[in-house]
């Protein structure tokens, strides 16, 4: 089984190599208050499937999925290119095919679906902001170890 | 019997065949919208008091197209998990996990009408 929280940080990585993002980062289970008039950008990290695909058990593989969810935060009321430039420079990080190394496992960005950016709607919990969401799933392929 | 009789009989199995995989599969995605599914590793809708779950929809609009919709206006809320919702159970990001597994749905769906085989 793939390290999750290993995998979650070498997206994190990836994402942080993109130029021009929100400093401010409302990470996975981090409590996180945005400042008035400040972007910041959100992230969910989900884990969601893993099939036994080979016959043997012990020293099989196994294929994963899970998906990283982002939502960039931009201001209000001031158009849309600020915030979709952005969202597009991360859907570019993560173009389908990348491979990021998780340990000596590795991830891979889906083509089907894949990464999206969203509609640029009102963030109705943080007056002032506007949410745009980032789909991103991934699939790994890993030895599956049965514990003594 | 002919061979264009045993064409057209085959033809008719896999048209047969083909119209329950994309019911059963369409069905399949909605229960993975709403009640989550272990398919697509959605949570499914979480429920407080009932609009949300009850509020989806599948209609079948042809013999090839489905629609599965909610009208409810914090749907989008809960799909994209906005900062501030609370979750009494189930989770966030059901739609976008189950289209994902569009996939899997459809090899499952398609393997029990092969009795698993």
């Amino acid at each position: 089984m793939i390290d999750h929280a290993a995998a979650l940080t070498a997206l994190r990585t990836r994402l942080l190599t993109v130029t021009d993002i929100p400093v401010d980062r409302a990470w996975e289970n981090v409590k996180f208050r945005p400042r008035p008039g400040i972007a910041f950008l959100e992230e969910d990290d989900v884990p969601a499937t893993q099939e036994l695909i080979t016959v043997a058990a012990q020293g099989g593989m196994t294929q994963e999925t899970g998906s990283y969810f982002l939502r960039w935060n931009g201001i209000a009321n001031t158009g849309h290119s600020a915030i979709r430039n952005g969202v597009g420079r991360i859907l570019l990080a993560f173009a389908p095919g990348t491979v990021l190394a998780v340990g000596s496992d590795w991830l891979c960005i889906r083509g089907n679906p894949a990464p999206k950016g969203g509609q640029i709607l009102p963030n109705p919990k943080h007056p002032g902001f506007a949410a745009c969401p980032i789909d991103i799933h991934w699939w790994a392929l890993t030895t599956n170890t049965i514990a003594p | 019997m002919s061979f264009p009789d045993d064409i057209k009989r085959f033809s008719m199995k896999v048209e047969a065949r083909t119209q329950a995989i994309f019911v059963g599969s369409v069905a399949e995605l909605h229960t993975a919208i709403v009640e989550g599914s272990a398919i697509t590793g959605s949570p499914g809708q979480p429920v407080h008091t009932g609009n949300l779950r009850g509020s989806w929809k599948l209609m079948f609009e042809s013999a090839v197209s489905a629609l599965i919709s909610t009208a409810v206006s914090y749907a989008r809320h809960v799909e994209e998990n906005v900062r501030g919702v609370v979750f009494r159970n189930h989770g966030a990001h059901s739609v976008a996990l189950a289209i994902a597994g569009w996939q899997r749905i459809v090899e499952t769906v398609a393997k029990r009408l092969d009795g698993g085989r």
